[in-house]
């Protein structure tokens, strides 16, 4: 962490005009409201956080594929968005979330894991189909699939291809957008798995983004939770997942139902009500569903302050109350 | 035998099948399927997708598609004989004495009528009152789901609720003829985890509240472990483990539960960086005739007489495995 | 943007099941020859095209030589009697040898068809996939273009243009180039607006693909199937826009043995010999139905692929 950062996101905010009607005024969605984070060399960061929360705006800013509003994303100290389209794609690659949408259904797997390739040039015709086998072989694949249309994989084999695709180039970065929330238990199993022995083998970082605390906690030393559009709390994944500091990460961790049937479904209350992005709430924007939010989470935003333990977190409850209460 | 023919069940299945004819052959999408349901029990049917968990909820209400052809030894609500009931009888039974909530929230309301229309039909249609009547109940079941401001959310659309708040809807809806049994396929899949925490307590209170039956079909088996009394663990078609909650979790018989249990990530037990459990391989055909155990391909402890027909083994509590392993087998690969 | 929720497919189990890899690649065939419409189609315009390509070696006559002693000699099939065997299907009030002019005049047909489609399609895509692909004020833009070229009649460009420029061949196709696009436009915008959405999408943006190379190697092959099926109808449509501008006298001008041209110049005798009208009329029926059938067959082949 101490030299320069593989990837650094300084006060990120990305907003879209939207329009809500023929005659309705076009309104102002800020689906990123203001990211800072830090991601090293061969580390891994963990965000979650669950839909509409601007996560997947963060992906497509981090990949260069949008712009910041304000702010920046310097990856390898470089603003992304600003670099030639060759060269931000040999630093960062995406997995996306649904295999079935993410390879597209025309073209064969060896076509689709040496297109990176034949884009940038690199290698002869002879050469990439050497490739494909190497890469097919580094995911779990047989050479046999080589040839075979996305429809005769199973959504398991198809994220493999993603894989595959996403490190043709061999990027320091790999942004996962939700990769296994598509599959099957025991598929995202095997996926997980296969991510950690790639990081493993090829030193890479990761940008894991999912809703599931578990399982970013499985391949993240770090974990940010995000709600609508802010980071709440940033700290070491074992750090956030036992003592979680802000109420919202904590109802999080509650919902994650692991297979214990000696517990009974969690008590904790979290309203009905899913805010409107476009309509977020004065003060902090958890302060609807919060059990312990009082008049100052109404009207004043909370900073993300560092907490004991080193753990960053934004909540305006004081360490007492927050032990009292937990 | 399971609990199937034990006097007592609200919902009785025993020996159902479900084949569908494709070109390729007659593909086995749900096979010799027994389970039963009593007042006040939640049973929970888990598995992969294409297990046939799905169709086995549809095939249970009567709303399989047209070529799918459904056979079973019994099929019975509350002794009632469903296979012999005429189609006017079953339209009659759904929605009044069995209810089913659906994963899509979104594509199962209809965004043509609003909220009130849809919760006072049900309960018009199936002769439970008059409008004034069905509106009072509508109101009272919104309230009861959870929902702020029922009466005014009568007037509301479909598209006008956030998923969550449609998902509510639904179960009120499903419950506006106070229903003796209730099928929920996968009713919080599409939902954010928050937000899939507020419905299951909803229904796990209603479930106590109204002495219903309920029936879960999920693939999460974090849900099931919070919410079933008994589970069902379906594979390539077929009940491969069934009893209670506890015993299946803590000790189960069949290799392809444990597995499945594996594979799930524990943040409370797991290192970062350690690996999970797999289930190598992938699920078989079901097209054709399907001979003996139908895991044997992707299992561990596989032996050459899984081969042959796998007969249901018996345990204490009605707790149903078809395995041949010895006990204890299991506890190693924990 | 907002986020995206897990989804699993266990409402699709039955198509996930139905669509195991090996049984399903393998039930195309029968559905080939269950598609009659598809094979009959196709097998009348290879016959049509055949002919106006071996139009010369066919043509017992030369379509233009005229016989003022021949005039108006009856087919076959209406005076065995006063037909003759040079003339099989009769000859025109010029005595131009009937057969032959109707297998030149398939030429024509095909020919403006088939051009007009290939102008038309070049347009529309472009646009189409341009402002499926980029929206906002591209999609603006080519929307009002669209509603623009909707408002404008056929006949009544055509005829000032010929007007102008005079009628022939080339003027036609580009009459009917330019006028044609649009439903190319609105289809290929919906059918690209869809492909858009898909994370592929995203993923060769993300490798460092050009735009053009995206639109070309991504989208088009993914919006082929309803781009053959638009080609056929908006050929169809030419041959039919072709032979309306000729007999109104704005299309090919005589002496080209165009099929609307000769429907004009048999309206004359009409009453009297009637089969003169009938011979191309039956033929641009023909022609214009199997184009139709066998682009509704490659849509029925393609659509339950296509959704895969």
């Amino acid at each position: 962490m101490s030299a320069a950062p593989l990837l650094e996101l300084r006060d990120v905010r990305r907003r879209y005009s939207v329009s809500s009607g023929l005659f309705a005024p076009r309104r102002t969605l800020t689906a990123v409201a203001g990211v800072s984070l830090r991601l090293g060399a061969g580390e891994a960061l963990g965000l979650v956080g669950e839909s509409g929360c601007g996560k997947s705006t963060l992906a497509r800013l981090v990949l260069g594929l949008e712009a910041p509003s304000e702010g920046e994303v310097l990856v390898a100290g470089r603003p992304i968005a600003a670099l030639h389209r060759l060269e931000r794609s040999r630093l960062v690659q995406p997995v996306f979330q649904d295999p079935y949408s993410s390879l597209n259904p025309r073209r064969s797997i060896a076509e689709i894991v040496t297109q990176p390739l034949a884009v940038h040039g690199i290698g002869t015709p002879a050469e990439r189909r050497d490739k494909v086998e190497e890469m097919l072989g580094l995911v779990g694949l047989a050479p046999r699939h080589a040839g075979a249309l996305p429809a005769q994989l199973s959504g398991g084999q198809r994220q493999r291809v993603a894989i595959a695709r996403a490190l043709v180039l061999r990027p320091a970065l790999v942004v996962c957008d939700e990769p296994t929330s598509a599959l099957d238990v025991s598929v995202q199993a095997q996926i997980l798995n296969l991510l950690l022995d790639l990081r493993d083998r090829l030193n890479l970082s990761y940008l894991f983004i999912s809703h599931n605390l578990a399982v970013v906690q499985m391949l993240a030393a770090r974990v940010a939770v995000m709600y609508l559009g802010r980071v709440v709390e940033e700290g070491a994944g074992r750090q956030v997942l036992t003592e979680p500091t802000h109420p919202y990460t904590r109802a999080l961790l509650a919902s994650v139902l692991t297979p214990d049937p000696m517990q009974g479904l969690p008590a904790m209350r979290l309203g009905t009500a899913f805010p409107d992005p476009l309509d977020i709430p004065p003060g902090c924007a958890f302060n609807p569903r919060c059990s312990f939010a009082f008049d100052r989470c109404r009207a004043e935003a909370p900073a993300l302050v560092q907490r004991e333990g080193g753990t960053l977190a934004a909540c305006h409850l004081s360490a007492e109350v927050r032990v009292a209460a937990l | 035998m399971s609990g199937a023919h034990k006097s007592g069940a609200l919902l009785e299945v025993s020996g159902l099948s479900v084949d569908i004819p494709t070109e390729a052959g007659v593909l086995h999408a749900v096979r010799d399927v027994s389970l039963a349901v009593r007042r006040g029990e939640t049973l929970c049917v888990v598995g992969e997708s294409g297990c046939g968990k799905s169709l086995t909820s549809l095939a249970i209400m009567g709303l399989l598609p047209p070529s799918a052809q459904r056979r079973a030894h019994r099929l019975a609500l509350a002794g009632e004989d469903l296979q012999a009931a005429p189609a006017r009888r079953l339209r009659a039974l759904r929605g009044d004495r069995m209810a089913m909530i659906f994963q899509d929230p979104m594509t199962c309301l209809n965004p043509a009528w609003t909220i009130g229309n849809q919760l006072e039909e049900i309960f018009t249609w199936h002769g439970k009152g008059n409008r004034r009547a069905a509106h009072d109940r509508a109101v009272a079941l919104l309230e009861r789901v959870g929902m702020a401001n029922a009466a005014g959310r009568l007037s509301q659309y479909p598209h006008q609720l956030s998923g969550g708040l449609r998902q509510r809807v639904m179960i009120a809806m499903a419950l506006m003829c106070s229903p003796d049994l209730v099928l929920a396929d996968e009713p919080t899949t599409a939902l954010d985890a928050t937000i899939q925490l507020g419905i299951l307590q909803l229904l796990a209170e209603l479930q106590a509240e109204l002495h219903m039956g309920l029936m879960l079909v999920t693939h999460d088996l974090g849900v099931v472990a919070r919410i079933a009394d008994r589970v069902a663990v379906m594979y390539a078609g077929e009940v491969v483990e069934e009893g209670p909650a506890r015993t299946v979790f803590t000790a189960p018989r069949h290799p392809y539960t444990r597995g499945l249990i594996d594979c799930i990530p524990q943040p409370d037990r797991m290192v970062p960086g350690q690996r999970l459990g797999t289930i190598p391989g992938m699920v078989p055909s079901l097209v054709g005739e399907v001979q003996g155990c139908a895991f044997r391909t992707r299992c561990a402890f596989a032996r050459p007489e899984c081969a042959a027909d796998v007969a249901p083994r018996h345990g204490p509590d009605a707790h149903m495995w078809r395995c041949v392993l010895p006990p204890g087998m299991l506890e190693r690969a924990a | 943007m907002p986020g995206s929720t897990p989804v699993s497919a266990p409402g699709e189990e039955l198509a996930a099941q139905a669509a195991l890899p090996a049984p399903a690649r393998r039930r195309r065939r029968p559905r080939w020859l269950r598609n009659i419409g598809l094979i009959g189609s196709a097998l009348v315009l290879a016959a049509i095209v055949l002919a106006a390509l071996a139009a010369p070696w066919l043509a017992p006559h030369d379509p233009y030589f005229q016989s003022l002693n021949d005039r108006l000699l009856p087919p076959y099939f209406v005076d065995a009697e006063r037909a003759v065997p040079a003339h099989p299907l009769g000859t025109d009030n010029l005595g131009r040898d009937y057969l032959s002019r109707l297998l030149y005049g398939a030429r024509i047909s095909l020919l403006i068809g088939f051009f007009a489609m290939v102008v038309s399609g070049l347009i529309g895509t472009l646009m189409g996939v341009l402002a499926g692909y980029f929206g906002g004020r591209t999609d603006t833009a080519v929307s009002f273009l669209v509603t623009t070229r909707l408002s404008l009649p056929i006949i009544m460009v055509a005829l000032a243009v010929v007007s102008v420029f005079g009628g022939s061949l080339e003027v036609v196709v580009l009459v009917l180039g330019f006028l044609l696009w649009d439903r190319f436009a609105v289809v290929m915008r919906s059918a690209t607006h869809q492909v858009r959405g898909r994370e592929y999408i995203l993923a060769a943006q993300a490798i460092g693909c050009s735009v053009p190379r995206i639109l070309w190697q991504e989208v088009l092959p993914n919006v082929l199937s309803s781009l053959v099926v638009i080609a056929s109808y908006e050929m169809a449509q030419a041959i039919l826009l072709e032979a309306a501008l000729s007999f109104l006298g704005l299309g090919v001008q005589p002496p080209l043995p165009s099929w609307g041209l000769m429907v004009s110049e048999a309206k004359e005798v009409m009453l009297f010999e009637p089969w003169m009208i009938m011979l191309p009329g039956a033929a641009i029926c023909v022609l214009v139905l199997a184009i139709n059938l066998l682009g509704d067959g490659i849509r029925d082949l393609t659509v339950p692929e296509g959704r895969a």
